[in-house]
């Protein structure tokens, strides 16, 4: 099902984009931890009443807080950019540059080789996670101690994970479709930044509430883990949506003409 | 070994292959000549199983190349047209992943072959030269030890130098009875080592040639150059197969078995030269492609 040197090779050439993104992630969420106090929140949306921000910085314990502020921008945009350019290096950019060939060469099938990417991708998403909820946990251990309410804040998590596995199936998909990396970072990375797009437009107006039925964002609805209710649904079918794409994509390349 | 049947590949504007059929013999080592766009790429990354093929199909061992592509590689070794080694690894570390995905048991042969090319693999693949880039490419296709190798243009990008050591190596792998499969628009590489050539046009197998029989031909070519016009008119007389040339020069074409005659036919004439003109395959190739040129 998977190869084992393929699947290192593939932890090898882009650990440094998955390091990146994750430091990234961890600054935004430590920064974010040291400055939140719940008087400075009154502060803060004061001095935002009027502007577009108010609308996405409000909050006033802990975790909705994070859920306003990094879940709202931090941690859909940063993972998705780190998908769509996995995504586009694992298959598409391969094929494209005519690399793929040499793989293809052993007798290692096209399904492993493919199973094996999709693999990578997955699983150093779930570790991006599985990190920034050990960061989070810690730094708010230090700054904001007994504030973090830890089940909801690893709910958000569980909820973004899946989420950017959704989101990544589209980049994968688009990367097994089509032979080279333009057409592969246009509909794999434009679809993502047109959802992201989308996602900040209806928190800034709410005439554009309409939107939200065009964008995967409203599946990762923060308010309702807040809430605690009917968020089960919406994280079925983000991971339903992730399946269905990473399947078609491993089928498509296994069956595919490829240009090499 | 190889089987080629009706194989079509239609890429619009004639280009692709067209109804090719070819039967390549186990320990053969077959000859794909053609200019560039022929169709001998295309034909190669058919038999790889890259491509699924319009029409017909290729059976290599009675394994189909598209259904079956994975068994096939177990036994063949490829080199690609166009080299493209990943760029994120050296090259010992892109054969040693090569050699993990054969799940090969030893490294020794192509320890072997990075000796015998001179390559030294610890260099980072992105700053490799043309040359070098092809050289490891060479190693990965050789150094399984398989059966049947496919060679798409192997010498491009080599200097002289290591085009001789490249064509002692398929010389090699020849004695100990691969099947070789080679394309090239080189005249001199096919015609040293092949023992079948195939000339390909727009997608068409327009001629094979047994280049055993191009070697060993009977009927010989000589161009005497004679010192005077009556010898030369003598000599034109006596064979009317041959055709003056120019400045006194006969080109007499006979068989073996009448060299004798016409040595003692040409001691009774005052002579400036006597040669043997080659007919080389490059002679054949361009009568295939000038020939029909303007169609």
């Amino acid at each position: 099902m998977i190869n084992i040197p393929y699947f290192k090779q593939a932890i090898k050439s882009n650990i440094i984009f998955l390091a990146i993104f994750t430091i990234i992630l961890c600054a935004f969420l430590t920064v974010i931890s040291t400055v939140f106090t719940p008087t400075s929140m009154v502060g803060i949306e004061s001095a935002v009443n009027g502007t577009f921000a108010s609308n996405i910085i409000t909050g006033t314990t802990f975790v909705e807080f994070l859920s306003n502020s990094f879940y709202a921008l931090m941690a859909i945009l940063f993972p998705m950019l780190y998908s769509i350019i996995v995504g586009n290096n694992l298959i598409a950019a391969k094929v494209d540059d005519g690399s793929m060939a040499n793989y293809l060469s052993t007798p290692v099938s096209r399904r492993d080789i493919v199973i094996s990417s999709a693999l990578y991708l997955i699983l150093s998403l779930l570790l991006m996670w599985i990190i920034a909820s050990i960061v989070g946990i810690t730094v708010a251990n230090i700054t904001q101690p007994d504030s973090l309410d830890v089940d909801t804040f690893l709910m958000l998590n569980v909820g973004v994970f899946l989420f950017h596995f959704a989101i990544s199936s589209i980049c994968f998909v688009a990367s097994c479709i089509f032979n080279n990396s333009k057409h592969s970072l246009i509909i794999g990375g434009g679809i993502p930044l047109f959802f992201f797009i989308v996602n900040l437009l209806i928190k800034v107006s709410e005439d554009l509430e309409i939107l939200k039925y065009i964008t995967l964002t409203t599946l990762f609805n923060t308010s309702n883990i807040l809430a605690g209710s009917d968020y089960i649904g919406d994280f079925i079918i983000l991971a339903v949506i992730g399946i269905v794409l990473y399947v078609i994509g491993i089928e498509v390349f296994t069956k595919k003409c490829l240009p090499l | 070994m190889i089987e080629i049947n009706h194989l079509t590949k239609d890429y619009g504007d004639h280009r692709g292959i067209f109804d090719l059929t070819l039967n390549i013999k186990k320990g053969e080592v077959y000859g794909f000549l053609g200019p560039n766009g022929a169709g001998k790429s295309t034909t190669m990354r058919h038999i790889m199983g890259f491509s699924k093929a319009d029409d017909g199909n290729i059976t290599i061992n009675s394994l189909d190349s598209w259904q079956d592509k994975e068994k096939i590689k177990e036994f063949t070794g490829y080199l690609a047209g166009e080299i493209a080694l990943p760029n994120d690894m050296n090259g010992l570390q892109y054969l040693k992943l090569i050699s993990k995905m054969r799940k090969m048991k030893s490294f020794d042969y192509a320890d072997e072959l990075l000796e015998y090319f001179k390559i030294n693999p610890n260099t980072n693949i992105k700053k490799m030269s043309k040359g070098m880039k092809q050289k490891i490419a060479i190693v990965a296709t050789f150094m399984h030890d398989p059966d049947v190798i496919l060679l798409d243009e192997p010498t491009s990008g080599l200097d002289p130098l290591m085009q001789e050591r490249f064509i002692d190596l398929v010389e090699k792998e020849k004695q100990k009875g691969k099947t070789i499969f080679m394309s090239s628009h080189i005249f001199e590489e096919v015609s040293k080592v092949c023992d079948r050539v195939g000339i390909v046009k727009e997608g068409n197998l327009i001629k094979e040639l047994n280049m055993d029989a191009l070697r060993n031909n009977e009927e010989k070519t000589y161009i005497a150059k004679f010192k005077n016009d009556e010898d030369l008119k003598k000599m034109a007389e006596s064979y009317p197969n041959s055709t003056i040339g120019r400045e006194k020069e006969l080109s007499i074409t006979i068989t073996d078995e009448n060299i004798n005659v016409l040595i003692a036919d040409l001691s009774t004439c005052n002579l400036t030269y006597l040669k043997e003109k080659e007919k080389s395959l490059e002679e054949y190739f361009m009568k295939f492609y000038e020939g029909d040129g303007d169609d």
